[in-house]
C-alpha cells in the first residue's frame, strides 16, 4: 500500500507515465503465440478488473487489456473528482511554448490543441504587430533579404531586440533574435495572466544554449535580474507530446514560423 | 502485438498531459470516504508495479495463476 499523499503531484503522475512506458516496451516484446494461447489455469476471477470465470479459459492479452481499461477508469475518476472540486481545473492555465525557428512549436501546439480541445494562438502574428510598433521596415527587410538571404533578415530581426530588452523577462530577452522577441512576448502575456511560462525540455536545451552564449557574450553589460516570470519545466508534457506525435507528420523543417 | 503497446502509450501519453494541469491542492481534496487523486494514482503505481510482475511471468509460466494483492477496491 503507497503512501501517496506525502509525495507532489507531478512526482507521482511522471513516475506513473514512466512506468507506463517501460511497460508499453515489455507489451511491444511479446510474441503473439503467448499473448493468445488460452491458459487453463489462471486467478483472473479474482485478480482482475473485469473478471473472467475460473472455469473458462484466459489469455495474457486479456490480462493486458484489462489492465489497461483498469487504468483508463480511474484517469477518469480522477478528472471527474478533480473537476468536481473546482469547475475543470485542467482549462485554466495556458500554456506558452518557447523555442528557436524549426522548434517545432507550431506542431506541438497543434497535437497539444486538439488532445487538450483547447485553442492554438501563435505569437508569430503578434511578432508582426509589434514590428509595425516600433518601426520595422518592410522595404529595408526585403533589400536585406535579397542581398544577405535570410540569415541577414533574421539578423535584422535580431537587431530589434535591444527596443525591447527592458521588457520583463530580462534574462530571456538575451537570447538571440526571434527566440528574444517571441520569449518577451510570452512573458508579458504571462505576466498579464499571471501565470508561469511553461518550458518542454527539448525547447528549454534549445533556449538555455542559446541564453548561455548570450549571456557569456553579453556578461557584465547586462544585469540579469531574476525578475520576470518563472520558467517552469513541464517534462511530462514534452514526453506526451512527442507521443502525441508519432504518428503526425514530421513537418518541423518545412515551415516558416518563429 | 503492437497494438495494446500503442494504446498504452497513447491513453499515458494523453492523460498525463491532463493530469498534470491538476493543481497540487486539489489533488489531496477527499469527498466523503472517497480516495482523494493522489490516493488514486498511488493505487495506478501500485497496480504498473503488480501487473509489470505479472507481464513478465506470463511469459515464464503455463498459467496465469498469480498470488493476489492487497487493495480489494478496483483490483487489477
Amino acid at each position: 500500500v503507497t503512501q501517496a499523499s506525502d509525495e507532489l503531484w507531478p512526482a507521482l503522475v511522471g513516475l506513473w507515465r514512466d512506468y507506463n512506458l517501460h511497460l508499453a516496451h515489455i507489451i511491444a516484446a511479446i510474441p503473439d503465440e503467448t499473448l493468445r494461447r488460452p491458459r487453463a489455469g489462471h486467478s483472473l476471477d479474482r485478480i482482475a478488473w473485469q473478471t473472467v470465470p475460473a472455469d473458462q479459459p484466459a489469455m495474457l492479452e486479456y490480462l493486458i487489456g484489462d489492465y489497461i481499461g483498469h487504468l483508463q477508469d480511474h484517469v477518469r475518476q480522477i478528472l471527474a473528482l478533480t473537476r468536481q472540486a473546482v469547475g475543470d481545473g485542467s482549462m485554466n492555465s495556458s500554456i506558452v511554448l518557447l523555442g528557436p525557428v524549426s522548434a517545432g512549436k507550431s506542431t506541438q501546439g497543434r497535437l497539444l490543441s486538439a488532445a487538450l480541445g483547447r485553442p492554438q494562438v501563435s505569437l508569430d502574428e503578434e511578432r508582426w504587430r509589434y514590428y509595425r510598433e516600433i518601426g520595422y521596415d518592410d522595404e529595408l527587410a526585403r533589400e536585406i533579404r535579397q542581398r544577405g538571404g535570410f540569415l541577414a533578415l533574421v539578423m535584422y530581426w535580431g537587431s530589434l531586440i535591444p527596443i525591447q530588452s527592458s521588457d520583463c523577462l530580462p534574462n530571456i530577452t538575451t537570447a538571440s533574435s526571434i527566440l528574444g522577441l517571441v520569449s518577451t512576448r510570452a512573458g508579458r502575456i504571462s505576466n498579464a495572466c499571471g501565470e508561469p511560462l511553461r518550458l518542454t525540455p527539448t525547447f528549454f536545451c534549445c533556449c538555455h544554449r542559446r541564453i548561455e552564449r548570450n549571456r557569456s557574450v553579453s556578461s557584465g553589460t547586462r544585469s540579469s535580474s531574476a525578475g520576470g516570470p518563472e520558467l517552469r519545466l513541464q517534462p511530462a508534457l514534452s514526453t506526451a507530446t512527442e507521443l502525441l506525435r508519432t504518428g503526425a507528420p514530421h513537418d518541423l523543417h518545412s515551415r516558416n514560423d518563429a | 502485438m503492437s497494438s495494446l503497446s500503442d494504446s498504452l502509450r497513447a491513453t499515458v501519453g494523453a492523460a498525463a498531459v491532463r493530469l498534470l494541469a491538476i493543481p497540487e491542492a486539489e489533488t489531496e481534496a477527499r469527498r466523503d470516504g472517497e480516495w482523494c487523486a493522489k490516493e488514486v494514482m498511488g493505487h495506478l503505481i501500485d497496480s504498473a508495479a503488480n501487473n509489470h510482475a505479472r507481464f513478465v511471468r506470463a511469459q515464464l509460466q503455463d498459467d496465469l495463476v498469480f498470488p493476489a494483492t492487497t487493495r480489494a477496491r478496483g483490483s487489477a
